[in-house]
């Protein structure tokens, strides 16, 4: 095995586990050498705004500029606004430049292991908003809307010939929508919280209900808008719904500080009735196309990849105990073949040396036919959640590969339980990257705590008590940005419930697909 | 809130090297350099909209406040400030509106006593929202200029706020 370990990056296998998974594996995979961490590419967000136009020839700006009247100058995205000029060069071509920015996240993704690192803002980015000319008087007067986009002030020039001639500027503000506003326990609440900014402190907001602390939402490839799902919780009656302002949780004195504009919002929620736990059900994200192609455990590494073979699988992805098919081809006729699933053993609890190394587990083996073809099938074993590779092997060689992804499942989760007691959650397939490794759990939209399944290879047993009295409770569990080992500066929105996780995760982009779970008990006396 | 700490630097990095370029020992008439000029915008006591504190560094104003531009220009060889004895003309430069006279004058109480060049500008109420490019300039008496112009750093330029 030749591992290269980054040196910011601290290793450690742990003897048990280690000797449980390194007794049954017959390879072991080198991790590569650590990729450039860097923004990561946005995805294609369904519904998600693009830029507001097509990016603009740079420009200078004029000795003398003089301004641009703006009515109104302040509204949300979509809002109509008149825009003015005057004493500019008669009959000339403009260019009316809206100032913005693009975000992205910032992620090191390797073989080994992904982690979280924050946020990218490139600033000072001019898109063609919309072109005019100007009269005999050098005037010109134009009828926009303000496009869908991160909230703050956004410069806006008027360009002739290059030159920045005239500049006004325009609002983006804050929007709340939330809906329902009353209904039984349970009722999914969706959240939709307009003009966030593009900046870290501007760019998410905290969602609280009842004064507990539910989680964040951000909206960096979404362009400002964050869509948030929550479930009403609580006994019947009014309940208080607060959106919140700054970076994580609640910048309680914003209009103090230099982005006053970046509000929140508060809505009264009505619980109507308590009608008993709601059902289990699954949030998806939405489906996009990856823009990374770095797969965890995925490396060329000792891949024949002169051979010709292929492997494909029935399904890209499943939980753990999903039956798939797999059927390769272009391999050496009649000769064994052995298939293999690759994962990693270890953890990131106070590690001080090498905390994780790659493994492999034997999926089942056969012999290719006479045409060089083999058909089989696995069950995707009791493992880690996250992409996996799938190899074929002849004579200990890789002769084809294709990755997997291992989702995370609910197990188990108790209908009824005493007042006071405790009670588990049970899942499976938590992965280990700082995008997968940890769950975060509310209860009643509260955050109560995480749990993580990197050490357990993916198995969760959440401890949770009984609170709040009979009746039913909610238990919600989120993804989770993990911000530890490696601890990077400052990385931004970690180590909550990341509500936004649906349209805004930075595993999107390497065609992660973290749920949330919507979990109830019935507490009774 | 941010005060033009960039802005400092590059001034003084511009005195520095005017004064590297130009030793005082040298016999041969010294070439014409520009004048270093540090500037920065305070929060000001009057104004229909104040801010909480006065006086104070500060980049971001609302409307109908009062920015408190103050500068100074220096000679490049001695390092002193250029008081009215030096300097023809000063003045802010901002867009759409009349040019902005900086005047020369003693500020505070003993012993924190200093003199600079300053300027008030009332925001008009319907001021375009965002970045103010402003620009100050000196002329000396001897036809030497100093200009001041923002470092275009998001978030620590001079800007207008609802």
């Amino acid at each position: 095995m030749t591992t290269k370990t980054p040196t910011t990056r601290r290793h450690i296998l742990p003897l048990g586990a280690a000797a449980v998974l390194l007794a049954s594996a017959f390879a072991l995979f080198p991790s590569a050498a650590a990729a450039t961490p860097g923004p990561v590419p946005a995805p294609v967000i369904p519904g998600a705004a693009p830029l507001p136009g097509p990016v603009a020839p740079a420009a200078k700006a004029a000795d003398t500029m003089g301004l641009l009247k703006v009515t109104p100058d302040t509204g949300a995205g979509g809002t109509p606004f008149t825009l003015s000029g005057k004493g500019l060069a008669a009959n000339k071509a403009v260019s009316i430049v809206w100032m913005t920015s693009n975000v992205n996240w910032i992620l090191d993704a390797r073989p080994d292991s992904v982690d979280y690192i924050g946020q990218s803002e490139t600033r000072g980015l001019g898109v063609v908003l919309a072109t005019t000319k100007t009269d005999a008087k050098g005037a010109f007067n134009v009828s926009l809307k303000a496009p869908r986009d991160f909230g703050a002030i956004h410069d806006v020039y008027a360009v002739i010939d290059g030159v920045q001639v005239a500049k006004g500027g325009y609002l983006i503000s804050r929007t709340l929508r939330v809906t329902p506003l009353r209904g039984p326990l349970g009722t999914p609440i969706t959240i939709e919280i307009g003009g966030l900014g593009s900046t870290l402190y501007g760019g998410s907001a905290s969602v609280w209900w009842d004064g507990r602390y539910a989680g964040v939402a951000t909206a960096k490839w979404t362009r400002g808008e964050a869509t948030v799902r929550i479930r009403a919780s609580g006994p019947v009656g009014k309940h208080t719904l607060l959106i919140g302002t700054g970076m994580q949780f609640n910048y309680l004195n914003i209009q103090q500080s230099p982005i006053p504009w970046a509000t929140g919002g508060i809505r009264t929620f009505v619980v109507t009735k308590d009608a008993g736990p709601p059902p289990v059900r699954t949030d998806w994200p939405v489906s996009v196309k990856p823009t990374v192609d770095t797969r965890t455990t995925m490396s060329a590494t000792g891949l024949d990849a002169t051979g010709g073979a292929n492997v494909k699988l029935g399904s890209t992805s499943g939980a753990v105990g999903r039956k798939v098919a797999v059927s390769a081809a272009g391999l050496a006729p009649s000769q064994p073949v052995e298939l293999a699933l690759g994962t990693v053993v270890g953890n990131r609890v106070n590690c001080t040396g090498t905390c994780w190394t790659m493994a492999s587990v034997p999926l089942g083996n056969g012999k290719a036919a006479a045409d060089g073809s083999w058909q089989t099938s696995f069950e995707v074993p009791d493992g880690l959640g996250g992409w996996h590779v799938v190899q074929v092997l002849q004579g200990g060689q890789v002769k084809a590969q294709v990755p997997y992804l291992v989702q995370r499942s609910v197990i188990s989760v108790p209908r009824v339980v005493k007042a006071g007691h405790m009670f588990q959650v049970h899942l499976k397939g938590v992965g280990w990257t700082q995008l997968d490794n940890t769950v975060a759990v509310t209860y009643d939209n509260g955050y109560v705590g995480y749990g993580c399944g990197f050490n357990s290879q993916g198995d969760v047993v959440l401890n949770l008590a009984a609170t709040g009295g009979p009746g039913t409770h909610l238990i919600d569990i989120y993804p989770l940005l993990y911000p530890y080992q490696p601890a990077y500066a400052y990385p931004p929105h970690a180590a909550v419930p990341f509500l936004s996780f649906a349209r805004d995760y930075p595993g999107l982009a390497l065609g992660y697909r973290l749920p949330a779970f919507r979990l109830a008990i019935k507490v009774v006396a | 809130m941010k005060p033009f700490r960039i802005a400092i630097g590059a001034t003084v990095a511009v005195g520095a090297l005017a004064a590297l370029a130009v030793p005082a020992s040298a016999q041969a008439p010294s070439p014409k350099v520009p004048v270093p000029v540090y500037a920065d915008t305070v929060s000001s006591s009057r104004g229909d909209v104040k801010l909480s504190r006065v006086c104070t560094q500060t980049n971001l104003f609302p409307r109908k406040a009062r920015v408190v531009f103050r500068a100074w220009a220096m000679d490049s060889t001695t390092g002193k400030p250029l008081t009215p004895l030096e300097i023809r003309y000063a003045y802010v430069k901002i867009p759409g509106q009349p040019n902005l006279a900086l005047n020369w004058g003693a500020h505070g109480t003993a012993p924190n006593r200093v003199s600079f060049w300053s300027a008030a500008w009332a925001i008009p109420a319907d001021y375009p929202l965002g970045v103010v490019p402003f620009r100050i300039v000196f002329k000396t008496e001897d036809g030497t200029f100093g200009i001041f112009q923002q470092p275009v750093i998001e978030g620590q330029q001079l800007t207008v706020t609802p």
